[in-house]
Protein backbone atom coordinates (compact mmCIF):
# COMPACT_ATOMS: atom_id res chain seq x y z
CA UNK A 1 0.00 0.00 0.00
CA UNK A 2 1.36 3.26 -0.93
CA UNK A 3 1.45 6.02 1.42
CA UNK A 4 2.24 8.99 -0.91
CA UNK A 5 0.13 9.12 -3.70
CA UNK A 6 0.47 13.07 -5.41
CA UNK A 7 -1.86 14.08 -7.75
CA UNK A 8 -1.83 17.84 -8.59
CA UNK A 9 -5.53 18.47 -9.64
CA UNK A 10 -6.12 17.49 -5.81
CA UNK A 11 -3.62 19.37 -4.93
CA UNK A 12 -4.31 22.84 -6.49
CA UNK A 13 -8.57 21.93 -5.73
CA UNK A 14 -7.59 21.83 -1.51
CA UNK A 15 -4.67 24.51 -2.09
CA UNK A 16 -7.35 26.82 -3.06
CA UNK A 17 -10.28 25.99 -0.79
CA UNK A 18 -8.11 26.61 1.88
CA UNK A 19 -7.36 30.05 0.41
CA UNK A 20 -10.61 30.90 -0.21
CA UNK A 21 -11.95 30.04 3.14
CA UNK A 22 -9.22 31.70 4.91
CA UNK A 23 -8.46 35.08 2.87
CA UNK A 24 -12.00 36.61 3.98
CA UNK A 25 -10.93 36.18 7.65
CA UNK A 26 -7.51 37.25 7.00
CA UNK A 27 -8.55 40.11 5.13
CA UNK A 28 -11.37 40.96 8.00
CA UNK A 29 -8.61 40.75 10.88
CA UNK A 30 -6.33 43.09 8.86
CA UNK A 31 -8.93 45.53 8.17
CA UNK A 32 -10.19 45.37 12.17
CA UNK A 33 -6.36 45.74 12.92
CA UNK A 34 -5.84 48.89 10.73
CA UNK A 35 -8.95 50.99 12.09
CA UNK A 36 -7.57 49.51 15.34
CA UNK A 37 -4.50 51.00 14.56
CA UNK A 38 -5.83 54.73 12.83
CA UNK A 39 -8.59 55.48 15.43
CA UNK A 40 -7.57 53.85 18.69
CA UNK A 41 -5.42 56.20 20.85
CA UNK A 42 -2.17 54.73 21.74
CA UNK A 43 -1.59 52.88 24.42
CA UNK A 44 -5.02 53.01 24.62
CA UNK A 45 -5.30 49.06 25.45
CA UNK A 46 -3.33 49.28 28.39
CA UNK A 47 -5.09 51.28 30.10
CA UNK A 48 -8.37 49.48 29.24
CA UNK A 49 -6.76 46.06 30.62
CA UNK A 50 -7.13 45.56 33.92
CA UNK A 51 -3.55 46.11 36.13
CA UNK A 52 -3.24 42.65 37.93
CA UNK A 53 -1.26 40.97 35.34
CA UNK A 54 -3.15 37.57 35.56
CA UNK A 55 -6.54 39.63 35.20
CA UNK A 56 -5.32 41.12 31.95
CA UNK A 57 -3.89 37.78 30.75
CA UNK A 58 -7.55 36.43 31.44
CA UNK A 59 -9.13 39.38 29.79
CA UNK A 60 -6.92 38.71 26.87
CA UNK A 61 -8.44 35.34 26.78
CA UNK A 62 -11.92 36.20 27.24
CA UNK A 63 -11.83 39.17 24.18
CA UNK A 64 -12.86 36.62 22.14
CA UNK A 65 -16.48 36.94 23.23
CA UNK A 66 -17.07 40.15 21.78
CA UNK A 67 -14.33 40.32 19.79
CA UNK A 68 -13.93 36.79 17.65
CA UNK A 69 -11.82 35.95 14.83
CA UNK A 70 -11.07 32.62 12.94
CA UNK A 71 -7.18 31.85 14.02
CA UNK A 72 -6.32 32.95 10.19
CA UNK A 73 -7.56 36.88 11.03
CA UNK A 74 -6.50 37.04 14.53
CA UNK A 75 -2.91 37.49 13.58
CA UNK A 76 -3.19 40.94 11.42
CA UNK A 77 -5.50 41.83 15.03
CA UNK A 78 -2.86 40.75 17.83
CA UNK A 79 0.47 42.98 15.91
CA UNK A 80 -1.78 46.18 15.81
CA UNK A 81 -3.20 45.52 19.34
CA UNK A 82 0.25 45.17 20.82
CA UNK A 83 0.86 48.38 18.90
CA UNK A 84 -1.23 49.80 20.44
CA UNK A 85 0.25 48.57 24.57
CA UNK A 86 -1.71 45.83 24.29
CA UNK A 87 0.77 43.21 26.83
CA UNK A 88 2.23 40.41 25.29
CA UNK A 89 0.90 37.51 27.17
CA UNK A 90 -2.22 39.35 27.21
CA UNK A 91 -1.76 39.27 23.41
CA UNK A 92 -0.84 35.65 23.05
CA UNK A 93 -3.47 34.75 25.01
CA UNK A 94 -6.13 36.48 22.65
CA UNK A 95 -4.43 34.59 19.73
CA UNK A 96 -5.08 31.06 21.57
CA UNK A 97 -8.24 31.52 22.55
CA UNK A 98 -10.19 33.93 20.42
CA UNK A 99 -10.62 30.65 18.03
CA UNK A 100 -12.38 28.82 20.61
CA UNK A 101 -13.64 30.94 23.33
CA UNK A 102 -16.44 32.56 20.71
CA UNK A 103 -19.93 32.43 20.17
CA UNK A 104 -19.87 30.92 16.76
CA UNK A 105 -17.60 28.25 17.57
CA UNK A 106 -19.81 27.43 20.83
CA UNK A 107 -23.18 27.23 18.66
CA UNK A 108 -21.32 25.09 15.66
CA UNK A 109 -19.83 22.87 18.59
CA UNK A 110 -22.90 22.34 20.13
CA UNK A 111 -24.98 22.05 16.74
CA UNK A 112 -22.23 19.51 15.90
CA UNK A 113 -22.38 17.24 18.94
CA UNK A 114 -26.24 16.87 19.09
CA UNK A 115 -27.22 13.76 20.44
CA UNK A 116 -23.70 13.46 21.72
CA UNK A 117 -24.31 15.47 25.21
CA UNK A 118 -23.27 18.82 23.43
CA UNK A 119 -23.68 20.93 26.14
CA UNK A 120 -21.41 19.36 28.03
CA UNK A 121 -18.91 19.16 25.36
CA UNK A 122 -19.10 22.86 24.39
CA UNK A 123 -18.19 23.90 27.69
CA UNK A 124 -15.52 21.65 28.31
CA UNK A 125 -14.28 22.79 24.80
CA UNK A 126 -14.60 26.24 25.75
CA UNK A 127 -13.20 25.97 29.47
CA UNK A 128 -9.78 23.69 28.43
CA UNK A 129 -9.56 26.48 26.18
CA UNK A 130 -9.68 29.55 27.96
CA UNK A 131 -7.59 27.87 30.56
CA UNK A 132 -4.94 26.59 28.31
CA UNK A 133 -4.50 29.98 26.59
CA UNK A 134 -4.44 31.81 29.97
CA UNK A 135 -1.68 29.80 31.14
CA UNK A 136 0.47 29.70 28.38
CA UNK A 137 0.14 33.82 28.24
CA UNK A 138 1.16 33.56 32.11
CA UNK A 139 4.26 32.12 31.03
CA UNK A 140 5.16 34.29 28.26
CA UNK A 141 5.29 36.84 31.14
CA UNK A 142 8.52 34.83 32.81
CA UNK A 143 10.40 35.93 29.43
CA UNK A 144 11.56 38.72 27.43
CA UNK A 145 10.02 40.01 24.89
CA UNK A 146 12.77 39.43 23.03
CA UNK A 147 13.09 35.95 23.45
CA UNK A 148 9.26 35.87 22.62
CA UNK A 149 8.88 38.44 19.10
CA UNK A 150 10.94 37.76 16.31
CA UNK A 151 13.27 40.82 15.52
CA UNK A 152 10.81 42.43 12.72
CA UNK A 153 7.70 42.80 15.32
CA UNK A 154 9.99 43.72 18.07
CA UNK A 155 11.24 47.16 15.55
CA UNK A 156 7.82 47.55 14.52
CA UNK A 157 6.54 47.76 18.14
CA UNK A 158 9.53 50.23 18.95
CA UNK A 159 8.73 52.26 16.23
CA UNK A 160 5.14 52.54 17.14
CA UNK A 161 5.84 52.99 20.97
CA UNK A 162 8.37 55.67 20.15
CA UNK A 163 5.85 57.51 17.19
CA UNK A 164 3.42 57.27 20.13
CA UNK A 165 6.00 59.37 22.63
CA UNK A 166 7.19 61.78 20.61
CA UNK A 167 5.53 65.05 20.40
CA UNK A 168 4.26 66.56 17.50
CA UNK A 169 6.11 68.75 15.70
CA UNK A 170 5.12 72.31 15.19
CA UNK A 171 4.87 72.80 11.66
CA UNK A 172 2.18 69.85 11.90
CA UNK A 173 0.14 70.70 15.03
CA UNK A 174 -2.17 72.39 13.59
CA UNK A 175 -2.95 69.56 10.75
CA UNK A 176 -5.81 68.50 11.42
CA UNK A 177 -6.49 65.12 9.80
CA UNK A 178 -9.39 64.68 8.48
CA UNK A 179 -11.74 61.39 8.91
CA UNK A 180 -11.49 60.28 5.16
CA UNK A 181 -7.98 60.27 5.56
CA UNK A 182 -7.79 58.24 8.25
CA UNK A 183 -10.22 55.53 6.67
CA UNK A 184 -7.38 55.60 3.97
CA UNK A 185 -4.74 54.96 6.38
CA UNK A 186 -6.71 52.23 8.09
CA UNK A 187 -7.15 50.73 4.70
CA UNK A 188 -3.24 51.22 3.39
CA UNK A 189 -2.71 49.42 7.07
CA UNK A 190 -4.97 46.85 5.99
CA UNK A 191 -3.35 45.94 2.78
CA UNK A 192 0.06 45.81 3.77
CA UNK A 193 -0.86 43.37 6.70
CA UNK A 194 -3.05 41.38 4.71
CA UNK A 195 -0.16 40.73 2.32
CA UNK A 196 2.07 40.21 5.05
CA UNK A 197 0.02 36.92 6.27
CA UNK A 198 -1.21 35.88 3.19
CA UNK A 199 2.47 35.40 2.17
CA UNK A 200 2.46 32.59 5.34
CA UNK A 201 -1.06 31.83 4.79
CA UNK A 202 0.45 30.26 0.88
CA UNK A 203 2.79 28.52 2.20
CA UNK A 204 0.66 27.20 5.01
CA UNK A 205 -2.16 26.19 2.78
CA UNK A 206 0.29 24.53 0.40
CA UNK A 207 1.61 22.34 2.56
CA UNK A 208 -1.39 20.93 4.25
CA UNK A 209 -2.87 20.40 0.97
CA UNK A 210 -0.01 18.07 -0.02
CA UNK A 211 -0.29 15.87 3.57
CA UNK A 212 -4.23 16.65 2.78
CA UNK A 213 -4.30 14.70 -0.37
CA UNK A 214 -1.43 12.98 -1.04
CA UNK A 215 -0.75 11.22 1.94
CA UNK A 216 -2.64 7.60 2.44
CA UNK A 217 -4.64 8.59 6.03
CA UNK A 218 -6.05 4.83 5.80
CA UNK A 219 -2.72 3.92 7.29
CA UNK A 220 -2.39 6.98 9.81
CA UNK A 221 -5.60 7.20 11.33
CA UNK A 222 -6.05 3.30 12.47
CA UNK A 223 -3.45 3.79 15.09
CA UNK A 224 -4.86 6.21 16.69
CA UNK A 225 -7.95 3.90 17.78
CA UNK A 226 -6.09 2.32 20.65
CA UNK A 227 -6.48 4.07 23.89
CA UNK A 228 -3.14 5.06 24.23
CA UNK A 229 -2.43 7.02 21.27
CA UNK A 230 -6.12 8.08 20.76
CA UNK A 231 -5.32 11.60 22.33
CA UNK A 232 -1.69 12.25 21.46
CA UNK A 233 -2.99 10.86 17.41
CA UNK A 234 -5.96 13.23 17.69
CA UNK A 235 -3.69 16.21 18.37
CA UNK A 236 -1.34 15.19 15.55
CA UNK A 237 -4.04 14.63 12.73
CA UNK A 238 -5.67 18.18 14.18
CA UNK A 239 -1.91 19.36 13.42
CA UNK A 240 -1.85 18.10 10.21
CA UNK A 241 -5.28 18.44 8.71
CA UNK A 242 -5.51 22.27 9.45
CA UNK A 243 -9.52 22.72 10.02
CA UNK A 244 -10.88 25.91 10.71
CA UNK A 245 -12.81 25.92 14.47
CA UNK A 246 -15.85 26.16 13.13
CA UNK A 247 -15.75 23.13 11.20
CA UNK A 248 -13.15 21.21 13.05
CA UNK A 249 -16.12 20.34 15.80
CA UNK A 250 -18.44 18.31 12.85
CA UNK A 251 -15.11 16.11 11.67
CA UNK A 252 -14.38 14.96 15.52
CA UNK A 253 -18.21 14.25 16.22
CA UNK A 254 -17.64 11.95 13.72
CA UNK A 255 -14.93 9.82 14.88
CA UNK A 256 -17.26 7.61 16.08
CA UNK A 257 -14.34 4.69 17.69
CA UNK A 258 -12.69 8.01 19.56
CA UNK A 259 -13.05 8.66 23.18
CA UNK A 260 -14.84 11.72 24.03
CA UNK A 261 -11.35 13.80 25.56
CA UNK A 262 -9.30 12.24 22.58
CA UNK A 263 -12.19 14.49 20.47
CA UNK A 264 -11.79 17.09 22.85
CA UNK A 265 -8.01 17.12 22.28
CA UNK A 266 -9.08 17.46 18.57
CA UNK A 267 -11.14 20.60 19.14
CA UNK A 268 -8.87 22.54 21.11
CA UNK A 269 -5.01 21.95 19.79
CA UNK A 270 -6.12 22.62 16.52
CA UNK A 271 -7.14 25.67 16.48
CA UNK A 272 -4.54 27.04 18.51
CA UNK A 273 -1.38 25.52 16.68
CA UNK A 274 -1.52 23.51 13.26
CA UNK A 275 0.42 23.42 9.97
CA UNK A 276 -0.70 26.19 8.53
CA UNK A 277 -0.44 28.62 11.42
CA UNK A 278 2.97 27.36 12.40
CA UNK A 279 4.07 29.28 9.01
CA UNK A 280 1.95 32.34 9.89
CA UNK A 281 2.91 32.75 13.59
CA UNK A 282 6.28 33.52 11.91
CA UNK A 283 5.23 36.65 11.12
CA UNK A 284 4.97 37.82 14.89
CA UNK A 285 6.96 35.54 17.03
CA UNK A 286 10.20 33.42 16.94
CA UNK A 287 10.33 30.29 15.46
CA UNK A 288 12.03 29.03 19.10
CA UNK A 289 9.32 30.10 20.93
CA UNK A 290 6.65 29.05 18.56
CA UNK A 291 7.99 25.57 18.86
CA UNK A 292 7.77 25.99 22.84
CA UNK A 293 4.32 26.99 22.89
CA UNK A 294 3.51 24.36 20.57
CA UNK A 295 5.43 21.74 23.04
CA UNK A 296 3.56 23.48 26.08
CA UNK A 297 0.66 23.39 24.57
CA UNK A 298 0.58 19.26 23.97
CA UNK A 299 1.67 18.87 27.47
CA UNK A 300 -1.01 20.70 28.83
CA UNK A 301 -3.79 19.62 26.77
CA UNK A 302 -2.08 15.87 26.46
CA UNK A 303 -2.13 15.82 30.06
CA UNK A 304 -5.85 17.15 30.99
CA UNK A 305 -7.33 15.02 28.07
CA UNK A 306 -5.57 12.17 28.77
CA UNK A 307 -5.55 11.41 32.33
CA UNK A 308 -9.24 12.37 32.15
CA UNK A 309 -9.81 9.87 28.77
CA UNK A 310 -8.53 7.33 31.58
CA UNK A 311 -11.01 8.14 34.62
CA UNK A 312 -14.20 8.24 32.37
CA UNK B 1 14.72 49.99 -7.09
CA UNK B 2 13.33 48.01 -4.29
CA UNK B 3 11.19 50.67 -3.55
CA UNK B 4 9.82 50.96 -6.81
CA UNK B 5 9.34 47.28 -6.44
CA UNK B 6 7.70 47.55 -3.47
CA UNK B 7 5.23 51.00 -4.09
CA UNK B 8 3.92 49.06 -6.84
CA UNK B 9 4.19 45.32 -5.45
CA UNK B 10 1.10 45.92 -2.33
CA UNK B 11 -1.45 47.15 -5.14
CA UNK B 12 -0.48 44.64 -7.60
CA UNK B 13 -1.20 41.60 -5.26
CA UNK B 14 -3.76 42.76 -3.64
CA UNK B 15 -5.53 43.99 -6.92
CA UNK B 16 -4.78 40.20 -8.46
CA UNK B 17 -6.11 38.09 -5.45
CA UNK B 18 -9.00 40.45 -5.51
CA UNK B 19 -10.04 40.03 -8.81
CA UNK B 20 -9.38 36.28 -8.69
CA UNK B 21 -11.90 35.98 -5.97
CA UNK B 22 -14.24 37.93 -7.48
CA UNK B 23 -14.01 35.56 -10.65
CA UNK B 24 -14.79 32.91 -8.78
CA UNK B 25 -17.81 33.93 -7.26
CA UNK B 26 -19.08 35.39 -10.61
CA UNK B 27 -18.39 32.00 -12.66
CA UNK B 28 -20.03 29.89 -9.67
CA UNK B 29 -16.71 27.91 -9.72
CA UNK B 30 -16.43 28.93 -6.04
CA UNK B 31 -18.99 25.89 -5.21
CA UNK B 32 -16.59 23.45 -5.92
CA UNK B 33 -14.16 25.10 -2.84
CA UNK B 34 -16.50 26.42 -0.50
CA UNK B 35 -19.28 25.99 1.24
CA UNK B 36 -22.22 28.18 0.04
CA UNK B 37 -22.56 29.89 3.49
CA UNK B 38 -19.12 31.80 2.78
CA UNK B 39 -20.02 32.37 -0.92
CA UNK B 40 -20.75 36.16 -0.02
CA UNK B 41 -17.87 36.62 2.14
CA UNK B 42 -15.98 35.47 -0.56
CA UNK B 43 -17.15 38.45 -3.40
CA UNK B 44 -17.05 40.90 -0.64
CA UNK B 45 -13.16 39.95 0.46
CA UNK B 46 -12.62 40.49 -3.44
CA UNK B 47 -14.55 43.62 -3.70
CA UNK B 48 -12.72 44.71 -0.71
CA UNK B 49 -9.54 43.73 -1.78
CA UNK B 50 -9.58 45.79 -4.78
CA UNK B 51 -10.88 49.20 -2.85
CA UNK B 52 -7.26 48.10 -1.03
CA UNK B 53 -5.67 48.09 -3.93
CA UNK B 54 -6.73 51.12 -5.27
CA UNK B 55 -6.08 53.12 -2.30
CA UNK B 56 -2.74 51.80 -1.97
CA UNK B 57 -2.10 53.01 -5.68
CA UNK B 58 -3.93 56.15 -5.88
CA UNK B 59 -3.54 57.09 -1.82
CA UNK B 60 0.02 55.94 -0.89
CA UNK B 61 1.44 57.13 2.91
CA UNK B 62 2.06 60.76 3.49
CA UNK B 63 5.25 61.13 5.71
CA UNK B 64 3.23 61.43 8.67
CA UNK B 65 0.77 58.39 8.16
CA UNK B 66 0.37 55.56 10.78
CA UNK B 67 2.10 53.18 8.80
CA UNK B 68 4.89 51.43 9.62
CA UNK B 69 8.74 53.07 9.43
CA UNK B 70 11.13 50.36 8.72
CA UNK B 71 14.30 49.48 6.86
CA UNK B 72 13.34 48.74 3.49
CA UNK B 73 13.19 44.73 2.45
CA UNK B 74 16.15 43.41 0.29
CA UNK B 75 15.57 43.06 -3.29
CA UNK B 76 16.10 39.50 -3.17
CA UNK B 77 12.77 39.45 -0.51
CA UNK B 78 11.27 41.52 -2.44
CA UNK B 79 11.38 39.18 -5.13
CA UNK B 80 10.55 36.54 -2.95
CA UNK B 81 7.42 37.77 -2.04
CA UNK B 82 6.52 38.30 -5.28
CA UNK B 83 6.93 34.75 -5.76
CA UNK B 84 4.89 33.71 -3.16
CA UNK B 85 2.01 35.72 -3.15
CA UNK B 86 1.91 35.77 -7.06
CA UNK B 87 2.29 32.98 -8.53
CA UNK B 88 0.67 29.83 -6.88
CA UNK B 89 -2.52 31.63 -6.22
CA UNK B 90 -2.25 32.26 -10.28
CA UNK B 91 -0.79 28.74 -11.04
CA UNK B 92 -3.89 26.71 -9.12
CA UNK B 93 -6.56 29.61 -10.32
CA UNK B 94 -6.08 28.90 -13.79
CA UNK B 95 -5.39 25.24 -13.62
CA UNK B 96 -7.26 23.67 -10.99
CA UNK B 97 -10.02 20.91 -12.06
CA UNK B 98 -13.61 21.58 -10.44
CA UNK B 99 -13.42 18.12 -8.52
CA UNK B 100 -11.04 15.69 -6.92
CA UNK B 101 -10.22 12.48 -8.29
CA UNK B 102 -10.50 9.04 -7.40
CA UNK B 103 -6.90 9.49 -5.76
CA UNK B 104 -8.26 11.66 -2.61
CA UNK B 105 -10.82 8.28 -2.11
CA UNK B 106 -7.84 6.23 -2.30
CA UNK B 107 -5.93 8.31 0.09
CA UNK B 108 -8.69 9.60 2.65
CA UNK B 109 -11.07 5.99 2.82
CA UNK B 110 -14.91 5.66 2.39
CA UNK B 111 -17.14 6.43 5.08
CA UNK B 112 -19.44 2.93 4.39
CA UNK B 113 -21.03 2.22 7.65
CA UNK B 114 -22.21 3.78 10.74
CA UNK B 115 -21.50 1.94 14.11
CA UNK B 116 -24.87 0.94 15.65
CA UNK B 117 -23.57 3.35 18.79
CA UNK B 118 -23.81 6.36 16.51
CA UNK B 119 -26.33 8.60 17.94
CA UNK B 120 -28.55 11.13 16.01
CA UNK B 121 -31.28 12.92 16.84
CA UNK B 122 -34.35 10.84 16.44
CA UNK B 123 -36.61 13.51 16.01
CA UNK B 124 -35.34 14.83 12.86
CA UNK B 125 -36.44 14.02 9.16
CA UNK B 126 -35.37 11.77 7.16
CA UNK B 127 -34.02 12.18 3.61
CA UNK B 128 -31.72 14.88 5.46
CA UNK B 129 -28.05 15.50 4.87
CA UNK B 130 -25.20 14.23 7.40
CA UNK B 131 -24.07 17.64 8.52
CA UNK B 132 -27.04 19.88 7.80
CA UNK B 133 -29.13 17.63 9.76
CA UNK B 134 -27.21 19.32 13.25
CA UNK B 135 -29.09 22.77 12.19
CA UNK B 136 -32.54 21.27 11.29
CA UNK B 137 -34.82 22.70 13.46
CA UNK B 138 -36.21 19.24 15.05
CA UNK B 139 -39.76 17.80 13.82
CA UNK B 140 -42.76 17.53 16.09
CA UNK B 141 -43.08 14.39 15.03
CA UNK B 142 -40.93 11.32 15.47
CA UNK B 143 -42.74 8.90 13.53
CA UNK B 144 -41.87 7.98 10.00
CA UNK B 145 -44.76 7.03 8.74
CA UNK B 146 -45.45 7.79 4.91
CA UNK B 147 -48.46 9.59 5.05
CA UNK B 148 -46.37 12.52 7.79
CA UNK B 149 -43.09 12.56 5.53
CA UNK B 150 -43.60 13.59 2.00
CA UNK B 151 -39.90 13.02 1.18
CA UNK B 152 -40.96 8.86 1.32
CA UNK B 153 -43.54 8.93 -0.47
CA UNK B 154 -42.40 6.91 -3.91
CA UNK B 155 -42.42 9.14 -7.26
CA UNK B 156 -44.94 7.48 -9.85
CA UNK B 157 -42.27 5.16 -10.97
CA UNK B 158 -42.45 3.84 -7.46
CA UNK B 159 -38.72 4.76 -6.01
CA UNK B 160 -38.08 6.77 -2.89
CA UNK B 161 -35.78 9.55 -3.87
CA UNK B 162 -32.74 9.61 -1.36
CA UNK B 163 -29.06 10.34 -1.13
CA UNK B 164 -26.19 8.10 0.27
CA UNK B 165 -26.72 9.28 3.94
CA UNK B 166 -29.81 8.75 4.49
CA UNK B 167 -29.15 5.42 3.18
CA UNK B 168 -26.34 5.28 5.72
CA UNK B 169 -28.21 6.83 8.63
CA UNK B 170 -31.08 3.98 8.65
CA UNK B 171 -27.70 1.57 8.45
CA UNK B 172 -27.21 2.63 12.29
CA UNK B 173 -30.77 3.79 12.97
CA UNK B 174 -33.18 0.45 13.05
CA UNK B 175 -36.46 2.76 13.52
CA UNK B 176 -35.10 4.13 10.10
CA UNK B 177 -34.67 1.03 8.30
CA UNK B 178 -38.01 -0.38 7.78
CA UNK B 179 -38.04 3.16 5.38
CA UNK B 180 -36.02 1.66 3.31
CA UNK B 181 -35.37 -1.95 3.34
CA UNK B 182 -36.86 -4.23 0.53
CA UNK B 183 -38.23 -0.98 -1.23
CA UNK B 184 -36.91 0.85 -4.60
CA UNK B 185 -34.75 3.57 -4.28
CA UNK B 186 -32.91 6.01 -6.28
CA UNK B 187 -30.21 7.85 -5.49
CA UNK B 188 -26.95 9.39 -6.98
CA UNK B 189 -23.86 9.42 -6.58
CA UNK B 190 -20.19 9.47 -8.13
CA UNK B 191 -18.95 5.63 -8.82
CA UNK B 192 -15.34 4.32 -6.73
CA UNK B 193 -14.23 0.91 -7.70
CA UNK B 194 -14.26 -1.47 -4.53
CA UNK B 195 -11.21 -2.56 -3.98
CA UNK B 196 -7.05 -1.63 -3.60
CA UNK B 197 -6.44 -3.33 -6.60
CA UNK B 198 -9.06 -1.10 -8.71
CA UNK B 199 -10.29 -3.50 -11.22
CA UNK B 200 -13.70 -2.11 -12.38
CA UNK B 201 -15.70 -4.92 -12.75
CA UNK B 202 -18.41 -6.04 -10.29
CA UNK B 203 -19.64 -4.35 -7.25
CA UNK B 204 -18.80 -0.49 -6.68
CA UNK B 205 -18.92 2.23 -4.53
CA UNK B 206 -21.56 4.84 -4.51
CA UNK B 207 -19.85 8.29 -3.29
CA UNK B 208 -21.03 11.78 -2.38
CA UNK B 209 -18.93 13.90 -1.21
CA UNK B 210 -19.89 15.58 2.08
CA UNK B 211 -18.68 19.49 2.75
CA UNK B 212 -18.99 21.15 6.07
CA UNK B 213 -16.57 24.53 5.23
CA UNK B 214 -14.45 23.91 2.50
CA UNK B 215 -13.08 20.90 -0.09
CA UNK B 216 -10.07 20.32 2.25
CA UNK B 217 -12.66 18.77 4.87
CA UNK B 218 -14.50 16.88 2.18
CA UNK B 219 -15.71 13.23 3.77
CA UNK B 220 -16.51 11.00 1.16
CA UNK B 221 -19.80 8.89 2.02
CA UNK B 222 -20.29 5.49 0.44
CA UNK B 223 -23.19 2.86 -0.40
CA UNK B 224 -22.42 -0.47 -1.89
CA UNK B 225 -23.90 -1.28 -5.35
CA UNK B 226 -24.00 -4.75 -5.88
CA UNK B 227 -23.63 -4.55 -9.82
CA UNK B 228 -23.06 -8.23 -11.73
CA UNK B 229 -19.68 -8.93 -12.55
CA UNK B 230 -20.80 -10.17 -16.11
CA UNK B 231 -21.71 -6.42 -17.21
CA UNK B 232 -20.08 -3.39 -18.27
CA UNK B 233 -18.27 -1.49 -15.73
CA UNK B 234 -18.25 2.23 -15.04
CA UNK B 235 -15.09 4.69 -14.80
CA UNK B 236 -14.23 5.77 -11.86
CA UNK B 237 -15.81 9.21 -10.71
CA UNK B 238 -18.64 9.09 -12.91
CA UNK B 239 -21.46 10.41 -12.26
CA UNK B 240 -24.59 7.80 -12.15
CA UNK B 241 -28.24 7.31 -10.67
CA UNK B 242 -29.12 3.96 -9.33
CA UNK B 243 -32.69 2.78 -9.04
CA UNK B 244 -32.84 -0.34 -6.65
CA UNK B 245 -33.45 -2.59 -4.02
CA UNK B 246 -32.16 -1.67 -0.61
CA UNK B 247 -31.34 -4.05 1.87
CA UNK B 248 -29.24 -4.11 5.52
CA UNK B 249 -27.15 -6.70 6.13
CA UNK B 250 -25.83 -7.39 9.46
CA UNK B 251 -21.68 -7.65 9.62
CA UNK B 252 -20.43 -8.59 13.07
CA UNK B 253 -21.46 -4.89 15.33
CA UNK B 254 -22.04 -2.86 12.58
CA UNK B 255 -24.66 -3.16 9.67
CA UNK B 256 -23.76 -2.73 5.65
CA UNK B 257 -26.05 -1.03 3.33
CA UNK B 258 -26.46 -2.35 0.01
CA UNK B 259 -28.27 -1.42 -3.00
CA UNK B 260 -29.84 -4.21 -5.38
CA UNK B 261 -29.39 -2.46 -8.91
CA UNK B 262 -32.34 -2.51 -11.09
CA UNK B 263 -31.16 0.21 -13.15
CA UNK B 264 -27.72 2.36 -13.61
CA UNK B 265 -28.22 5.62 -15.20
CA UNK B 266 -25.05 7.97 -16.53
CA UNK B 267 -26.29 11.43 -15.40
CA UNK B 268 -24.37 15.12 -16.14
CA UNK B 269 -22.39 16.33 -12.28
CA UNK B 270 -25.36 17.90 -10.30
CA UNK B 271 -25.27 21.54 -9.67
CA UNK B 272 -24.91 20.75 -6.18
CA UNK B 273 -21.73 18.56 -6.41
CA UNK B 274 -21.38 18.00 -2.66
CA UNK B 275 -23.84 17.69 0.34
CA UNK B 276 -23.64 19.80 3.11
Amino acid sequence: MDWFRFNAGDFTVCFLSLLFEGIPFVFIGSLLGGFVDTFLPAQAIEHLLPKNRILAVAAGASLGIILPMCECGIIPMIRRLMGKGMPISSALAYLLAAPIVNPVVAVSTFAAFRGQHPLEVTMLRLGLGFVVATIIGLLTELLSPTLVLNRSMLTQLKNWRRSANVPVPIEHSHKHVTFLEKVLAAFRCAGSDFLAVAFYLVIGAAVTSIFNTAVNQTIVVPVASHIYFAVPSMMALAFLLSLCSTSDAFIAANFAVMPLMAKLSFMVFGPMMDLKLVFMYSLVFRKSFTVLVGLSLLFLIGLSCGVASFIQ
Amino acid sequence: MNNILLRFLTPFALLEWGLILIYFFVSHRIATFLHPHFHALVLISGLLLVVTALISAFFPHPSCGCDDHHPLPSVGKVILNIAILLLPISWAAMTSPDHFSVNLIRNHGLIETLPASYSRPASLPSNTSLLSSAFATPANSTSNDQTQNPALIPDRDGNIHVEVTDILYASADPSMRSNYEGKKVSLIGQVAHHNEAQTEKGPFQLVRFVMVCCAADLKPLAVLVDYPNNLKPFDSMTWVKVIGIASFKPSGSIVMPVIQPERIIPIEAPPDLYLN
